[in-house]
């Protein structure tokens, strides 16, 4: 009777020591964050897998049935996906995940945001994000930024283990800094030459790493450029001497063919998002994809 | 109702400094049909089918609510009316929501959401002869739960007052003369939708539904329900690739004695073509089992959709109803209809 009662005892206490908590991104970004902050002691799903456009997604009843039984929450914020994610989180019936609550967590809240529209746009100027330019994880310093809110979400909903997601999160932020400052060596070769982003997805990465940033092929965010816009594109690309355009798998081929064919231009593609945010060299992986095919210019 | 509206405005307007976060969003759907045979129903105007006006927040940390207003033409004449008002609640019981008030009954594929957000223009037989032209809404609760499986099964459970089953129905009560004693029903509506949802990749899915309903009217018709929905939707990017959707309903009816049943469904696929344009076809059927005549009603509809942005689209579409009786085609209705619809204001909740 006694060794059974002992069994059971250090059963439970297994239990509750491999006890996780349940983290929720919408996209694989902030996932990877997380694994790299969590570490052991979280168990990190994100919904997307990372190809996909986030502006453009539905709330599945699958994202809605994961978000039910999370513990924390965490979007990429800035409007990103809040047509969808708003709707999975109302829908989940969740309440320890509602905006307002401790297991809510909106990775741009520490972010200092670019693209910050000081007028009110209405929707003739396109899918604009009032509130600012979403797309900061391809920029280093602004993953630190986001990481911070992650931080503060995983010691506010698993106090016992605040020591070891403060150091993880040290050790992310050390990597992440030492990481920009390779790449930027790396890019000293070719900091004169000039840019331009499809869609704004390249804003924070081009500061980030103080390289020139021309504008963006879309004259409305989210619209494909008309033949008129294409026509404007081209004079810019050949009056500024325009070395790259960058561009994430999701942005019309066809297009950018039409820009390479005028103008010799090159298009520099990268995955807006990571695909394996359980590799903890995805991260890096992505960036050196993107830092190779920008040496490989000069 | 038109001052109603103008004050809901003028308030929201005057506490724009501080409104509580609330979301305002306006729908138009207007539509023009040209009859293209000697028969069709075809109305020949070009008609402002309906414009909406939802206001949605959180009324505070426990409820959200929901206002909508709906003006429909009807002879001619633009009427608003209440189309939902209801409070929700997605706390209180883990996974589940809790609804009370005015709205569309959660059953089927069709009936939960708004005509304008439709894939199609007209309603399907089946649907318009079970439900309403637009839908099945009436006054109660309803309660959502997502059950705690490893399948994604999600179960809905409705009852409301019985007597208010459509707004269409609301018109003739007004030109009657409604009395509102003997309108009422002599039970409650209650239904049960049980959906299952697969899962193929994160933009692609399949929802199946099955649903039960029972209601008796205020004249002693007392029906049952049995349905079932399917979706198959690939969503990527903005384009809804490809999507195949279906209902199969069969109602059993009975008043004074004498049973009716009937069985009605449609099938519709639609594929995207080009950037922002998509063909789709509707097959339509309905057929009443215990008619004598052995009359069935058929549909088929093609559509062309140019879906400038999310949040607004044209649609062409011809579409051919025949009835048929004995073997032998009774009626021919064929039609072209045009659909322009936009919404303004908040921006939808992108929805499977």
């Amino acid at each position: 009777m006694y060794s059974k009662l002992k069994v059971l005892f250090i059963f439970l206490l297994a239990s509750s020591t491999l006890a996780r908590v349940n983290l929720i991104t919408t996209t694989t970004d902030i996932a990877w964050v997380a694994n790299q902050l969590g570490g052991e002691h979280v168990n990190v799903k994100s919904l997307l897998n990372g190809p996909e456009d986030p502006h453009y997604v539905e709330a599945l009843p699958s994202f809605i049935h994961k978000t039910a039984s999370a513990d924390i929450f965490c979007v990429i914020g800035l409007e990103l996906e809040s047509a969808w994610s708003t709707k999975v989180l109302k829908r989940s019936g969740n309440r320890k995940v509602q905006p307002g609550s401790k297991g809510y967590c909106d990775a741009s809240k520490n972010v200092e945001v670019l693209g910050k529209l000081e007028t009110a746009l209405d929707r003739s100027h396109g899918d604009v994000h009032s509130a600012g330019n979403p797309h900061y994880h391809l920029a280093p310093s602004y993953l630190v930024m986001a990481s911070k809110e992650i931080l503060r979400a995983l010691v506010d909903n698993d106090i016992k283990n605040k020591d070891i997601y403060e150091s993880n999160f040290n050790s992310l932020s050390r990597n992440l800094i030492n990481l920009k400052q390779e790449n930027l060596l790396k890019l000293s070769q070719i900091k004169n030459l000039k840019f331009m982003e499809y869609h704004k997805e390249f804003t924070y990465f081009l500061s980030d790493y103080k390289l020139n940033n021309t504008g963006s092929v879309e004259d409305i965010s989210g619209v494909p450029p008309s033949a008129a816009r294409i026509v404007n594109v081209i004079n810019m690309i050949k009056e500024n001497k325009i070395s790259a355009i960058l561009a994430t798998q999701n942005a019309p081929k066809k297009i950018l063919g039409k820009l390479v064919e005028a103008t010799g231009v090159k298009v520099i593609y990268s995955p807006l998002s990571l695909e394996d945010y359980q590799s903890k060299d995805a991260y890096k992986n992505l960036q050196n994809n993107l830092i190779n095919q920008l040496v490989e210019l000069k | 109702m038109l001052k109603l509206i103008t004050l809901i405005l003028l308030t929201t307007s005057s506490f724009a400094a501080d409104n509580g976060g609330i979301n305002i969003s306006g729908a138009a759907d207007m539509t023009y049909e040209q009859g293209l045979n000697q028969s069709s129903s075809a109305k020949e105007n070009f008609e402002m089918r309906s414009a909406e006006l939802t206001l949605y927040s959180a009324i505070d940390h426990n409820f959200n609510g929901v206002i909508s207003l709906a003006s429909h033409n009807h002879e001619g004449e633009n009427n608003f009316e209440l189309h939902e008002l209801y409070v929700e609640n997605t706390t209180f019981i883990p996974r589940s929501t809790i609804k009370v008030g005015k709205f569309f009954l959660g059953v089927g594929r069709i009936n939960r959401f708004h005509r304008h957000d439709w894939h199609f223009t007209n309603t399907p037989l089946v649907n318009n002869s079970f439900f309403a032209e637009e839908a099945a809404f009436d006054s109660g609760a309803e309660y959502n739960y997502l059950l705690p499986t490893e399948t994604i099964l999600n179960l809905t459970l409705g009852v409301t007052i019985g007597d208010d089953f459509s707004h269409e129905h609301d018109h003739e009560e007004e030109e009657e003369g409604h009395d509102e004693e003997n309108e009422k029903a002599k039970y409650p509506t209650h239904y049960l939708r049980l959906s299952h949802f697969k899962e193929f990749s994160t933009t692609k899915g399949m929802e199946t539904g099955f649903n039960i309903l029972r209601k008796k009217n205020a004249h002693g018709e007392e029906q049952t329900l049995l349905g079932l929905d399917y979706l198959l939707k690939n969503r990527v990017g903005k384009r809804n690739e490809f999507i195949l959707q279906s209902e199969v309903w069969y109602r059993d009816s009975e008043e004074e004695g004498v049973k009716t049943e009937e069985l009605g469904a449609y099938v519709f696929n639609e594929y995207s073509i080009l950037d922002a344009s998509a063909l789709g076809y509707r097959l339509d059927f309905l057929k009443n089992l215990t008619s004598t005549t052995e009359q069935v009603d058929y549909a088929i509809t093609g559509q062309y959709t140019f879906n400038s942005s999310e949040f607004s689209k044209l649609r062409a579409s011809i579409s051919h109803g025949f009835t048929r009786s004995f073997g032998n085609t009774v009626n021919k209705d064929t039609k072209a209809i045009l659909q322009l619809v936009f919404i303004l204001g908040s921006h939808p909740a992108h929805v499977f």
